[in-house]
């Protein structure tokens, strides 16, 4: 991991099969080769991208366990980069939509001594792959279109974790549509935000009610309110006649989208972030440290002694 | 939002995007190489045909022209002349071979109402018996060309027009496909046609529906978009005798729109929960 500067995010607009899980590890690692050839330290995917999104009774069938074995295609390809990826987890015997940030590289400052043996290759940070975060959807979209809380069980928490490039968080799609999630994960000092999507196209007769225009409002307000980067990775392709919109962004700690990738169609970009712009867009608009949790917790501890 | 806007006045080049990358992702990522359309000069088959084009190119889209004896002649060249301007491969091929002995056989008397609504329907299906044949011998996939509008009237013949792959138009009103139409910048001899399934001669959807496009789009637009209850309809001014048609109309026609019932025995179902998306594996 490369300390000079900030992080350097591959973003990998994919269109996954419906089910094939090994049609998709071969797209990825594709996309995994092509980002480390252009200097990325993370290559994020969209939401499910190893398995596809309206899987209905395909969910047990694709399921796999969230340790590093499960990706060790993945993570040979990687080679020393890291890799932030979606798929359906199985875990006691029940299925989640999870992302694990797959770490392929060496922790920047603990001793070699200290780090597992490198495998083969020439990287010289390559290291054992370990999963160092699993965030598991919490928020399970079920109206419309989606069913996903008929066939997943539903995540308990979010939690922030100290990725090598600063502090991050994940939220699945639907996550992100909660400003109640989103802001407990903010309180927990995140300056990266990365939100993975299955995100359709609903209603293209009217572009103010669009799902893509409000994403871009809503990334465009949490990114401003908390002074972090957002790395909106979302996918495309028709499933069952339903295209996703993909239109993947970045988001700097301004407000500002600085990156936008095409919509509906595969597509690929590597971007820079500078962690000075948090610093500064912190300086400027000091939301996040003005913000006064206790209100959340009066209120909440108002609703827990209230009588029932 | 103002329903002639939400029918009018929205991103076609967004529409016809999405439409391109749809017919091409599904023809190619279930194995197929091309597209068949069966062509009848009108509106709804000729945008098919323009989208077609855009995605796949003019050598993987295959047309054929499937006049009846009845079918009007002008819609026959309307059919030859798209083909042409668009460069694709095409047939004309008769369908009255394939039917007219049966008709005579089973003493059909096309100038009797029953008649007349019998022989439409087996001109339509002997249609689709030819493109699905077609499919087959040439590797393309068989594209739809019903418009919502139809789709919720039931204005369709089972197993007939309403045999297809995939259908592209199938989340637009008629007025909406227009709009299309406009912007693919089909020709105003084609647009300016009065629509007609052109089952027997002087036949026109209007007539046969009762309502003008524009009316009965609205009018669905804001039952079925909009989901205002019949009270509501009333109440925006719409008589209630026509409200209650145009529901009854769509209600009956629900079985045209899926998969035909089976009783449940065991404990897993086909339709019912044997789930899988029509997509799987791809």
């Amino acid at each position: 991991m490369k300390q000079t500067g900030g992080l350097r995010v591959a973003i990998a607009q994919t269109n996954p099969a419906l089910g094939d899980l090994e049609q998709n590890k071969s797209k990825a690692i594709e996309v995994i080769r092509k980002a480390k050839k252009q200097g990325a330290d993370l290559v994020v995917f969209p939401e499910l991208a190893l398995t596809g999104y309206f899987l209905k009774d395909l969910v047990p069938e694709v399921a796999v366990e969230a340790l590093p074995k499960s990706f060790k295609e993945l993570a040979g390809a990687a080679s020393g980069m890291d890799i932030l990826i979606s798929f359906v987890e199985r875990f006691h015997s029940e299925h989640y939509i999870s992302a694990a940030y797959l770490m392929n590289s060496a922790a920047p400052e603990i001793s070699s001594s200290r780090l597992a043996v490198g495998r083969r290759g020439s990287g010289e940070d390559e290291v054992e792959p370990r999963i160092i975060h699993l965030h598991r959807k919490v928020h399970l979209p079920n109206y419309g279109i989606f069913q996903d809380k008929r066939f997943f069980h539903s995540g308990e928490a979010v939690e922030a974790f100290d990725a090598p490039f600063g502090r991050a968080g994940i939220l699945i799609c639907e996550d992100a549509w909660f400003p109640t999630t989103t802001c407990a994960l903010m309180l927990k000092d995140v300056d990266y935000l990365f939100i993975l999507s299955s995100s359709p196209e609903q209603n293209v007769f009217e572009p103010e009610l669009s799902n893509s225009s409000w994403w871009e409002r809503i990334l465009r307000v949490y990114a401003k309110l908390f002074g972090v980067y957002i790395i909106f990775v979302n996918r495309v392709g028709f499933e069952d006649g339903i295209a996703f919109s993909g239109s993947s962004r970045v988001v700097d700690p301004y407000g500002n989208v600085v990156l936008e990738l095409l919509a509906y169609e595969e597509d690929f970009s590597v971007f820079t972030c500078d962690p000075k712009a948090i610093i500064r867009a912190r300086e400027t608009l000091p939301l996040k440290r003005d913000l006064k949790p206790h209100i959340l917790l009066s209120e909440l501890e108002r609703r827990e002694n209230a009588p029932k | 939002m103002h329903p002639s806007s939400y029918l009018a006045d929205f991103d076609a080049e967004k529409v016809i995007k999405i439409l391109q990358l749809f017919i091409k992702e599904e023809v190619t990522k279930v194995g197929f190489k091309r597209v068949i359309i069966g062509l009848s000069g009108g509106i709804d088959s000729t945008v098919v045909a323009y989208l077609a084009v855009t995605a796949l190119g003019p050598r993987r889209v295959l047309a054929r022209i499937l006049p009846y004896k009845t079918s009007s002649p002008e819609s026959t060249k309307d059919a030859i002349e798209v083909s042409e301007s668009l460069g694709i491969p095409h047939k004309c091929i008769d369908v009255t071979p394939l039917i007219d002995r049966y008709i005579s056989k089973e003493e059909i008397d096309p100038k009797s109402r029953e008649g007349r609504l019998r022989v439409g329907n087996l001109a339509a299906r002997a249609r689709m018996i030819v493109l699905y044949d077609h499919s087959q011998k040439y590797d393309a996939i068989v594209l739809g060309t019903s418009n919502k509008s139809e789709l919720l009237m039931g204005y369709g013949t089972l197993y007939g027009d309403l045999g297809y792959g995939i259908n592209p138009l199938g989340d637009l009103y008629k007025t909406q496909v227009y709009v299309i139409g406009r912007a693919l910048g089909i020709a105003d001899k084609i647009l300016g046609k009065v629509p007609t399934a052109d089952l027997w001669r002087g036949q026109t959807d209007e007539g046969e529906l009762g309502f003008t496009y524009d009316f009965l789009d609205e009018l669905l637009y804001n039952m079925v978009d909009l989901r205002m209850t019949k009270e509501d309809l009333i109440k925006m001014g719409y008589k209630a005798q026509t409200v209650e048609e145009v529901w009854e109309r769509m209600r009956r026609n629900q079985f045209k729109r899926l998969f035909p019932i089976i009783p449940k025995l065991s404990a897993r179902t086909i339709g019912k929960d044997f789930l899988y998306l029509r997509d799987w594996g791809t």
